[in-house]
């Protein structure tokens, strides 16, 4: 059995005395894609901050591939993207951005190599925006911007990719672009995904696992087990009804006739 | 070239040299809004100068001692605590300034002295601290050079910094520490109250000419080379405050700078 990519047992995190995790275990395998949905205030954000080490728990053990989360971030095995970017409009170009992303492998203050240019391309042919490399970042919408900093996350060629709400200011066929773009590189890269989101319907389509978070764990595993109105209702404290949005968009339905109809 | 007087001779070279090293700290100040910061540290280090005068020892250490202590709290609230760096400014500049004056009032000569630190005084201006300059300058240049990739990355997002293993803490307390020498260093020459000029406007004009961060940084040496050279032949050729008329050119080059169209 290999070690699982990511392992919590037990873990709560008190912040300004306010318990936002309490008591969370769950176990994500090597080359999993997760997508952590819940209320805003449902811990989401904190959950990926104590895996990447930023935020140490009160209670509990954090291991990343069997590691310490801080000893997993000193050998680069975890990329990620964080939730509302501060620094979008820092004067810079697309490739350079991403070219940071390699500063680990690469000794962060040696000068830039042509390797790691070429490299830096590649993660931007990766998510389509190889004609924007030279793009001044601020430039560049919202979506591009988010595809970017993913590209800087693989850059650094990690084992396993967080993401905090990828999709914030994407339009929704881009997000389902993204969605996409994420698939692929966890095939093509043998990624471990974990993606934060607020969309609740598309993601079931392309993720292995999801996880319902409200400061605890209401659910964890097979995406459509929780595409269940009466655990979205306990999980975001009022009656929810669930949209699908089918990925070839052939129209959206609704999830509870589609689960009569699956019966 | 013959019979420069000594004064101005020291005067030159300050200008020279603090333009490279508060330049090049510019471009960090404004892209982590910290053009506040300072004016916290300077403001600080008055209460440091009015020390010195009353204890009868040289301001330049007590003055150097407050700002760095004044940069080193401003940094702790803001990582330990979370407030944001302004909130600690406020208050600490405020107490810092308010100690200067009321123990420049025990003092005697108040009004001269405190006057040439509020505005500078380019006569004050020593060998010593020439190579003070110069040293500090040159270990500014060294440090951002070795680490630019880190620092630039940490301004962009310091949780991604973090993972990819830069050591964050270090670089945000190094530069706050060579920031605080800088404008402490500086207040010879144009004063508590003008360095803010100094610190701010290089970067800002840069800023509006390019949306690369490595030519913003050459800009801005030459914008802060411009204001401290043309500002001291200013104030020599028509005998003004040459604190005063830097900051005024500074102010000058930004205003010219909004003319320009949105880099590309």
């Amino acid at each position: 059995m290999p070690v699982p990519a990511i392992e919590l047992k037990g873990v709560t995190v008190t912040l300004n005395g306010r318990t936002v995790l309490d008591r969370i275990t769950m176990k994500i395998e090597q080359g999993e894609y997760w997508g952590i949905i819940g209320p805003n205030g449902g811990g989401k954000t904190t959950l990926l901050k104590t895996i990447l080490g930023l935020i140490p728990p009160q209670k509990g053990k954090v291991s990343v591939l069997g590691l310490p989360p801080r000893r997993a971030v000193k050998k680069g095995w975890l990329g990620y993207l964080p939730q509302r970017m501060m620094g979008r409009t820092f004067p810079i170009s697309a490739l350079e951005v991403v070219m940071l992303g390699e500063c680990q492998r690469n000794n962060f203050f040696k000068p830039f190599h042509n390797k790691e240019k070429e490299e830096a391309l590649y993660a931007l042919e990766l998510v389509g925006l190889a004609d924007k490399a030279h793009h001044p970042f601020p430039h560049l919408s919202g979506g591009e911007q988010q595809r970017v900093l993913i590209a800087m996350a693989l850059a650094s060629r990690p084992r396993i990719l967080l993401l905090d709400e990828p999709n914030t200011g994407v339009d929704v066929v881009a997000q389902e672009g993204l969605y996409q773009v994420l698939k692929r590189l966890k095939e093509e890269l043998s990624l471990t995904i974990i993606m934060v989101t607020h969309d609740v319907g598309v993601i079931s389509h392309f993720v292995d696992r999801i996880a319902c978070l409200n400061i605890t764990l209401h659910f964890s595993g097979d995406p459509w087990g929780a595409m269940d109105c009466n655990l979205l209702e306990k999980l975001y404290g009022e009656p929810v009804e669930v949209f699908v949005h089918h990925p070839q968009c052939q129209g959206c339905h609704v999830l509870r006739s589609l689960k009569g109809h699956d019966d | 070239m013959t019979n420069i007087p000594p004064f101005l001779y020291h005067a030159f070279m300050a200008a020279l040299f603090l333009a490279l090293l508060l330049s090049l700290l510019s471009f960090f100040v404004v892209v982590h809004n910290w053009a506040f910061l300072g004016v916290g540290i300077s403001h600080a280090a008055f209460g440091g100068v009015a020390l010195g005068f009353l204890l009868g020892v040289s301001p330049d250490i007590p003055a150097l001692i407050f700002a760095v202590a004044a940069a080193m709290i401003i940094g702790l609230v803001k990582r330990r605590w979370g407030l944001h760096e302004d909130t600690a400014i406020g208050i600490l500049f405020s107490t810092a300034m308010g100690i200067g004056v009321i123990l420049f009032s025990f003092s005697k000569g108040y009004t001269s002295d405190a006057f040439s630190y509020l505005f500078g005084n380019i006569l004050t201006i020593t060998q010593g601290d020439l190579w003070l300059i110069g040293g500090v300058t040159l270990l500014t240049y060294l440090f951002i050079g070795l680490f630019l990739k880190g620092l630039i990355l940490m301004a962009i997002n310091e949780d991604l910094a973090y993972v990819r293993g830069i050591p964050t803490a270090f670089l945000y307390y190094s530069l706050l520490l060579l920031l605080a020498l800088a404008v402490v260093l500086a207040i010879k020459l144009v004063g508590v109250i003008l360095v803010t000029a100094l610190v701010v406007v290089p970067a800002s004009v840069a800023m509006r000419m390019s949306t690369s961060y490595r030519k913003i940084i050459l800009i801005s040496l030459v914008v802060g080379l411009a204001v401290n050279l043309v500002g001291l032949a200013v104030s020599y050729a028509l005998d003004l405050p040459p604190g005063a008329t830097m900051a005024v050119t500074a102010g000058s080059l930004f205003s010219l700078s909004l003319i320009l169209p949105r880099p590309s």
